[in-house]
């Protein structure tokens, strides 16, 4: 198997999110997208256009795993290069990933991993894999509103930029999903893939999915990947807590064992709204838990995905 | 509410206990940032109302757990106001311990009275600024000081020699004087009485606690048994109608049976020397009246006793009565007249062969006419006949007038003949002299001068009455022929019973009349025989007979003087002087007060308290010339006792009565604390089934 070497070209060191080792794991796998998608260049994916023209349009690079029949033989055997030759009928994805930088993100911390570092796990393997496969890949921060955004590219350099903000993510006290999500999408012009990896912890679910919809309306996929800490699931054990909220909610002291039937019925009330929403707008709900190893999520996730 | 062990109150504090366990056992609380606060506080708000609730419950129930065990142990004295045999405080008690003959019924071996001295002594003991007094209670109240003193051993002597009383308890009296004594108790003083009584119904039914000092506190202890023991009494003896030597006499036994089931009962009489037995049957809670005729030979005042035989009951002592007879010689009549003594046709001799028909043989007493002037009677003549008869007496004086209206009120019988017009003032004279004992129904007046009452029958008769009953059917027949002449108008007055005119002439006016005057009876037969043909008549000598038989019988019959109580008797007429008379006791001592006066010529002998039941004599020398038996009052048989609740109740008068047997536990009863322990448990059931509701 011939493994992969991505070369920094910035020159700064790699995010410690990337776990290189770990993504040989899933080095021939491909994120593929279940929509038709639009893109600058052709690429894996199936183009919206109809037509099917096979005009020869560029060469790009191999990437390892691709059908060796796509290799232009000839350019080997002339330049030693591996090519293969783009037409007008393939396009690339594009996929911005929105990461929920709100305060509720850090939960974990306890356990040893916070949802935002998995969060953060799952986006850089996730952009690695985009950037293999040469497609585009972008980055949206969202905490009190959209704070920072990263438009989708395809180079190297840009994907280690992705990969360089995703890792240092700070988080913020407040949370606005709905608006962040609004400006991302006046931001964004072109559609394309838009994971969001979110607890969606937030006031108003309604207000969020609407601007979701806005994503969908314009025929984005939209991936909504609900972030789960098993200890949100189910309150600690013990018999005296004083839970401090993460986003200036305050205390609530009170004993996990005498409410724990009622918070589960509520939290499960939340997701179950939560996937309820994302399932009515279209999207491609998908609740992750942190407990569940990262590699395994993005492995499960992008087979499911290979069609 | 009192406590008998207080200090175990401490232990109530021990309630506060679960408070501050829980406080201090609180777990610390472990601080958790967590970012789903909003569901934790959503499921808090929604279970903390239900949970501060339990929690509430919970530590309320356990602290009423604590404080209810901590009670228990205290022993609280709940309900009305204790009488402890320890008061506190300066106390002034009276105690009054019952002494009438019922306290000596014996119940399970027990008699009451022994209860009842036990009982008393535990409230006349020692204790720091108590003062008490005794009062012995029957027919009189006797207190061992006037006002309560701590001399506790004079108080120990007269509980050790006390003993019941064959006497009823009167309890005004009693209640009085304890008045009056616990009265003396300086101010400030807590005021206490306490009665130890069998609570006798018959005595204590008309109880009234009134006199006693408002702030009181009444204490009744009792002594008599859960069940009404069963009894048998002889309530009286005594004869029917006049005693006759050689006569034959009624004897009357009235024998009480108190208890649920009838007994058959034999009595044995004793009298004379002679015995006889009597026997009946006796339904539950009534008394029957066994007879037997008697003839004593022997004259004059005779002893007798009255026996159950193997009564097997709860009051031995109302097992046998003594009485005393009066066995009288045969008849004597004092015929008082002015007609010559020399025998006649006249009136007073158609009379006296009347009353006298048969001529005694010789040797052998028996009834006798005496006649006597009326100018010439002395109260020795007049006194030992049995009857007066006066036909033609004439003007009478006034002091004979007086004799008669004493002899009359005294219990003599008197056959008053009226026939002339003097009788009418006679009459008059007598019902003056005899007051508001004589209520004669007919006033007897002179006829007019002008007129003459001969030929007159008899129009109207009771026939239902003894005197003309005996002639039975043939009553009419026998007395139509009759003709009467003389005698006196009458005309009716409303004071006097229409019952008493026995017969009426055809003008209206009254043929004869008995009626009462005090304790003897007065017939008037308005007729002068001299001009009637009832002497000639066959129903006269029996009509005469009758006549007396009914003025000799008596509604009454001689009743012992209760014991303990006032007895005035009258003695015999004959019995003229006080001096020289002496009371001789059963024992054949001397007992009883010498306390003899003179009243309207009568001797009267007073006792206030008579004594022990038994035949007292009066004597004079060696002749009993008066006798009356004394004995247990009838009431005392009935051992019924009174419903405590119209004790404290009814009878209470507002004020609290505390009543209880005496001998049980001064505390509250043990099912008291026993709740109070259940109901500890109970907090902690509750407790359990609070943290099961809440599913904690």
């Amino acid at each position: 198997m011939t493994q992969s070497v991505i070369s920094n070209p910035t020159g700064t060191r790699p995010s410690r999110f990337l776990d290189l080792h770990a993504l040989q794991a899933v080095a021939r796998m491909r994120f593929v997208t279940r929509q038709q998608i639009e893109g600058t260049y052709t690429g894996r994916h199936r183009s919206s256009q109809q037509g099917g023209s096979t005009e020869f349009v560029d060469y790009r690079e191999y990437s390892p795993g691709e059908d060796l029949r796509r290799l232009d033989w000839k350019v080997l055997g002339r330049t030693d290069r591996q090519v293969v030759r783009l037409y007008q009928d393939e396009m690339n994805l594009v996929c911005t990933l929105a990461i929920d930088a709100s305060n509720s993100m850090r939960f974990g911390a306890h356990t040893g991993q916070t949802k935002l570092e998995y969060a953060q796990y799952l986006a850089t393997g996730m952009s690695h894999v985009i950037g293999r496969q040469q497609d585009q890949v972008g980055l949206a921060v969202l905490a009190g509103g959209l704070r920072d955004v990263l438009a989708p590219g395809g180079t190297l350099g840009h994907v280690f930029r992705v990969q360089q903000a995703v890792e240092n993510l700070k988080t913020e006290p407040i949370t606005d999903l709905a608006g962040g999500l609004r400006e991302l999408f006046a931001r964004l012009p072109r559609r394309g893939v838009l994971a969001l990896f979110s607890d969606f912890l937030v006031d108003d679910l309604e207000k969020t999915f609407a601007s979701i919809r806005l994503f969908r309306h314009r025929r984005w996929e939209v991936i909504p990947l609900h972030l789960v800490h098993p200890d949100e699931e189910r309150l600690p054990d013990g018999v005296a807590y004083r839970f401090e909220g993460m986003e200036n909610e305050g205390t609530v002291p009170c004993s996990p064992r005498e409410i724990r039937q009622e918070y589960e019925k509520r939290f499960e009330q939340h997701a179950a709204a939560v996937r309820g929403l994302a399932l009515a707008a279209g999207c491609d709900y998908r609740r992750v838990s942190t407990a569940v190893p990262y590699m395994q999520t993005l492995g499960s996730f992008l087979v499911e995905r290979k069609g | 509410m009192n406590l008998l062990h207080p200090w175990y109150l401490v232990a109530l504090a021990a309630g506060v206990l679960p408070v501050v366990v829980h406080f201090l056992t609180r777990p610390r609380p472990r601080v958790l940032p967590l970012s789903t606060i909003r569901f934790v506080r959503q499921a808090v708000q929604q279970r903390r109302a239900r949970h501060r609730l339990r929690d509430w419950i919970v530590l309320l129930l356990r602290s009423l757990a604590v404080a209810l065990l901590a009670l228990a142990f205290a022993r609280p004295l709940i309900g009305a106001k204790h009488t402890s045999s320890a008061p506190s405080g300066h106390t002034a008690r009276v105690v009054i311990l019952d002494q009438s003959q019922s306290m000596a019924a014996v119940s399970n071996g027990v008699q009451a009275f022994e209860r009842a001295r036990a009982a008393a002594a535990s409230h006349l003991t020692y204790a720091p600024g108590l003062q008490v007094d005794l009062i012995l209670a029957a027919a009189k109240p006797r207190a061992t000081f006037t006002s309560p003193s701590s001399n506790f051993g004079a108080f120990r002597d007269a509980l050790a020699s006390v003993r019941p009383r064959s006497e009823s308890l009167n309890l005004k009296a009693t209640i009085d004087l304890a008045g009056e004594i616990l009265a003396k108790a300086p101010q400030g003083n807590t005021r206490e009485l306490v009665v130890v009584s069998d609570f006798q119904r018959s005595n204590w039914v008309s109880a009234d606690f009134s006199p006693l000092p408002k702030d009181t506190a009444i204490r009744l202890e009792s002594v008599a048994p859960r069940q009404t023991p069963a009894n048998l009494g002889i309530l009286r003896v005594g004869a029917q109608g006049r005693t006759g030597q050689g006569r034959q006499t009624k004897l009357e036994v009235e024998v009480g049976n108190y208890s649920g089931t009838p007994r058959d009962v034999e009595v044995e009489l004793s009298v004379a020397g002679a015995s006889y037995r009597l026997r009946g049957h006796c339904s539950p809670a009534m008394s029957t009246v066994l007879i037997t005729n008697v003839v004593l030979n022997g004259g004059g005042w005779q002893r007798g006793e009255a026996r159950l035989v193997d009564a097997q009951d709860a009051l031995p002592a109302d097992d046998s009565r003594s009485f005393a007879l009066d066995v009288r010689p045969p008849l004597s009549y004092l015929l008082v007249t002015r007609d010559s003594p020399q025998p006649h046709a006249s009136s007073s001799h158609f009379l006296e062969l009347a009353l006298v028909p048969i001529k005694p043989r010789d040797g052998i007493q028996a009834e006798r006419v005496v006649r006597a002037d009326p100018d010439s009677i002395d109260r020795q003549t007049a006194g030992s006949a049995d009857v007066i008869v006066l036909d033609h007496p004439g003007r009478l004086s006034s002091e004979t007038i007086r004799l008669l209206a004493s002899l009359l009120r005294r219990g003599r019988a008197m056959l008053y003949v009226a026939a002339e017009p003097i009788d009418a003032s006679n009459l008059s004279l007598l019902a003056d002299a005899a007051g508001s004992d004589l209520k004669m129904p007919v006033q007897f007046t002179p006829p007019p001068a002008d007129s003459t009452r001969d030929g007159l029958f008899i129009a109207s008769h009771r026939a239902d009455q003894g005197v003309f009953a005996a002639f039975g059917e043939n009553v009419g027949a026998d007395i139509a022929p009759l003709r009467f002449g003389g005698g006196l108008d009458s005309r009716r007055l409303e004071t006097g019973l229409a019952d008493d005119i026995l017969a009426t002439y055809s003008d209206r006016s009254a043929c004869l009349v008995v009626t009462a005057c005090g304790a003897g009876r007065l017939a008037v037969l308005n007729a002068d025989l001299n001009r009637s043909n009832l002497p000639a008549s066959p129903v006269f000598v029996p009509l005469i007979g009758e006549l007396v038989g009914r003025l000799m019988a008596r509604t009454g019959i001689t009743d012992a003087i209760p014991s303990g109580e006032l007895a005035v008797s009258y003695l015999p007429a004959e019995v003229t002087a006080a001096s020289g008379l002496k009371v001789v006791g059963p024992a054949g001592n001397a007992a009883g007060p010498e306390e003899f006066s003179a009243d309207s010529g009568l001797v009267v002998w007073r006792w206030d308290d008579a004594g022990p039941p038994g035949v007292y004599e009066v004597k004079r020398g060696d002749s009993t010339v008066f006798a009356l038996a004394t004995g247990i009052p009838p009431v005392e048989s009935d051992l019924t006792t009174i419903d405590p609740h119209l004790l404290t109740g009814r009878l209470a008068g507002g004020r609290t009565i505390q009543f209880r047997a005496a001998g049980a536990d001064e505390s509250v009863p043990e099912t008291a604390w026993a709740w109070i322990v259940a109901a500890c448990v109970g907090c902690m059931l509750l407790e359990i089934g609070a943290l099961k509701l809440f599913r904690t």
